[in-house]
């Protein structure tokens, strides 16, 4: 009988600060047990509880995709106690890992179908999972046209920046990426991204769309989305909570009947209509 | 598969001598001043008050303190204590009340689930039976009825006893009670029909001294509207102490934090409330149920209708124990009544 509350030791590989404010750092894990690596079957859009002996756990969103290899990729804010620990571990420390926790993005409903990606500040680590997922080659002919809309307050908040203008070259996929407010040296988009996805004017003929942002972003987007004419049963959201336990028994993750850590991260917004406006 | 046995008063000592002679067992007892469950080393520690058990069996199988783990800061190496022992010998729960016997099985719902077993709570559980006792006499603040459970009600126990006036009437529930009872090796006379209707007397006695709290029948509908106006209303006389949840059988939440001393540390699981506004707080600042309306709301739905989408069943099993203890009497069947009654 495995234990779900006792996490696996990973080994930090790699630190990238993603932001000026460089209060965003992406960690490479590398789980340290081949039996936990051949456990650790995940899909793009869960999370795990990133763990810290004498510290505690937090939940964030696997960024990487499962086709990538081994790497485990985490991107984490500096918020609370965990995260600013987390913040001070350097390369080489083990941290612990439980989970993958949570269910994934619609990748039976979205094959076949275009797919439009509208991610806002540092809430596109699952985004960028799906994405890579898409754009990995044995994948990319099962999904039509992979559309992604990205911005972040200012250039410096944009994460993943180097992916970011590779995918802008790259021909499989069409990227618009924006900020609030560009600085001097900025030659792209401004604007909301709310803004930018009516300027770009989505086709939802068979599409499905992901969203994950602020709250203020999915306020005004949603509606974009709905004007034209996805279906509620189309557009798809990643939520996050307090959690504790991960697997449905700690009791405060929930949004009416259904628990964020085990019947989410993702859902319907004709799923979240249903639902108490509580999160 | 059910059977009932007759026990005389003078020999029901020697049945419970048995059963701690064989098993650990553990009841309601006055050894420690709670009537708490706790260990029963002779059978007249057992205190069977009228009604439930101050504090009930939840500390047994889910205690409101326990180590998940420990660990070494340098080595990063965890010690997880708990084992799963497969030495047959288990230990018995007894003196529950039909309520709190459901209450068991409500718990095993959250807890023993294949995909996501809780270990520590499993592992104590499927080496526990539950021995209960039926209600003769209910308390003015038992409101099982309403719930859908009974002073008779058998779910979640392995073996019910029913208290006759010069004799018990031990009734096995499930294959476990009967193997339980076999396992003493005591002769047991089958119940006669005079017993039965003795039994069946007393328990219609019981009954009837049971007053409807309220009506479920109409509870879905209502706590469909989420928004409705009560809400703010009914949480007024509420401060939040979350003593209701602490005492409440199914009430399960936890938290989970790390103790450290010098190097050596544990990952320590506690009970939590849903009443706490740090319960659900994020570390953005953002509090989904951020005043005591939500919360109020959160406990009251959660029990009544969240819990019917999930498990189809209510988890409140109307033990009364919130209602006796809430310092400013804020009435849990008075609460649903004005739930009920609302236009």
């Amino acid at each position: 009988m495995s234990n779900p509350y006792v996490p696996m030791p990973a080994k930090i590989e790699s630190i990238v600060i993603e932001n000026e404010a460089r209060d965003i750092k992406t960690f490479n894990l590398s789980l340290m047990n081949d039996t936990d690596k051949e456990r650790f079957s995940f899909l793009p859009g869960q999370f795990a509880e990133l763990s810290l002996l004498g510290i505690g756990e937090c939940p964030i969103g696997i960024a990487s995709s499962p086709t990538e290899g081994g790497c485990l990729l985490f991107t984490v804010k500096r918020a609370g106690f965990v995260t600013t620990q987390l913040h001070r571990a350097e390369v080489g420390d083990t941290i612990g890992i439980r989970g993958p926790f949570g269910n994934t993005y619609p990748l039976d409903l979205m094959e076949g179908k275009n797919v439009l990606i509208v991610g806002g500040g540092f809430a596109f680590t699952t985004l960028r999972a799906t994405a890579k997922y898409i754009l990995e080659g044995n994948n990319r002919n099962r999904f039509k046209d992979l559309t992604i809309v990205y911005g972040a307050r200012n250039p410096g908040e944009l994460i993943y920046k180097h992916e970011l203008w590779e995918w802008e070259k790259a021909k499989d996929l069409k990227i618009y990426i924006t900020v609030d407010k560009g600085d001097k040296g900025w030659k792209r988009r401004e604007g909301f991204v709310p803004t930018v996805l009516k300027e770009i004017a989505p086709n939802s003929d068979s599409a499905v769309a992901l969203v994950c942002g602020p709250p203020v972003m999915i306020k005004f987007t949603l509606p974009v989305l709905l004007e034209f004419g996805f279906a509620p049963e189309t557009i798809f959201l990643s939520l996050e909570m307090r959690m504790k336990c991960g697997i449905g028994k700690c009791g405060r993750c929930n949004i009416g009947h259904k628990y964020v850590c085990k019947d989410g991260p993702v859902f319907s917004y004709a799923q979240l209509n249903e639902l108490p406006q509580e999160y | 598969m059910a059977r009932d046995c007759v026990v005389h008063n003078k020999d029901f000592d020697r049945f419970l001598a048995l059963l701690i002679e064989k098993h650990s067992v553990f009841g309601p007892s006055d050894n420690d001043g709670s009537n708490g469950f706790t260990r029963i080393e002779t059978p007249e520690q057992i205190k069977l008050h009228r009604g439930v058990a101050h504090f009930s069996f939840k500390n047994f199988f889910f205690p409101q303190t326990e180590v998940l783990f420990s660990f070494d800061l340098a080595s990063k190496k965890i010690d997880a204590a708990n084992k799963e022992t497969e030495d047959g010998k288990y230990d018995i729960l007894i003196g529950l009340r039909p309520c709190d016997a459901l209450a068991v099985d409500l718990l095993d719902q959250v807890f023993v689930v294949p995909d996501t077993k809780d270990v520590y709570y499993a592992e104590r559980r499927s080496k526990t039976r539950i021995i209960s006792f039926a209600c003769n006499e209910p308390c003015a603040t038992c409101f099982c009825e309403s719930v859908g459970c009974a002073p008779d009600s058998e779910v979640g126990a392995d073996v019910i006893i029913y208290v006759l006036k010069d004799r018990y009437i031990i009734r096995t529930v499930s294959q476990a009670g009967e193997e339980l009872i076999n396992g003493t090796g005591m002769h047991f006379d089958a119940a006669s029909e005079k017993d039965r209707a003795e039994k069946e007397q007393m328990m219609t006695d019981a009954k009837s001294q049971l007053t409807r709290a309220f009506s479920v029948d109409e509870l879905d509908d209502k706590l469909a509207n989420f928004d409705a106006s009560y809400w703010k209303q009914i949480c007024q006389k509420c401060i939040g102490c979350g003593i209701c949840t602490y005492f409440c059988p199914t009430c399960h939440c936890f938290d989970i934090t790390d103790d450290t001393e010098g190097s050596q540390g544990r990952r320590i699981r506690t009970w939590d409330s849903c009443m706490y506004p740090l319960f659900t707080l994020h570390a953005s600042g953002h509090n989904p149920r951020p005043t005591k309306k939500e919360r109020m709301r959160q406990r009251i739905m959660h029990k009544f209708s969240y819990s019917m989408q999930q498990y189809g069943r209510r988890l409140c099993v109307g033990c009364g124990r919130c209602v006796v203890h809430c310092p400013v009497n804020l009435d849990l069947r008075a609460v649903i009544r004005e739930i009920t009654e609302a236009k």
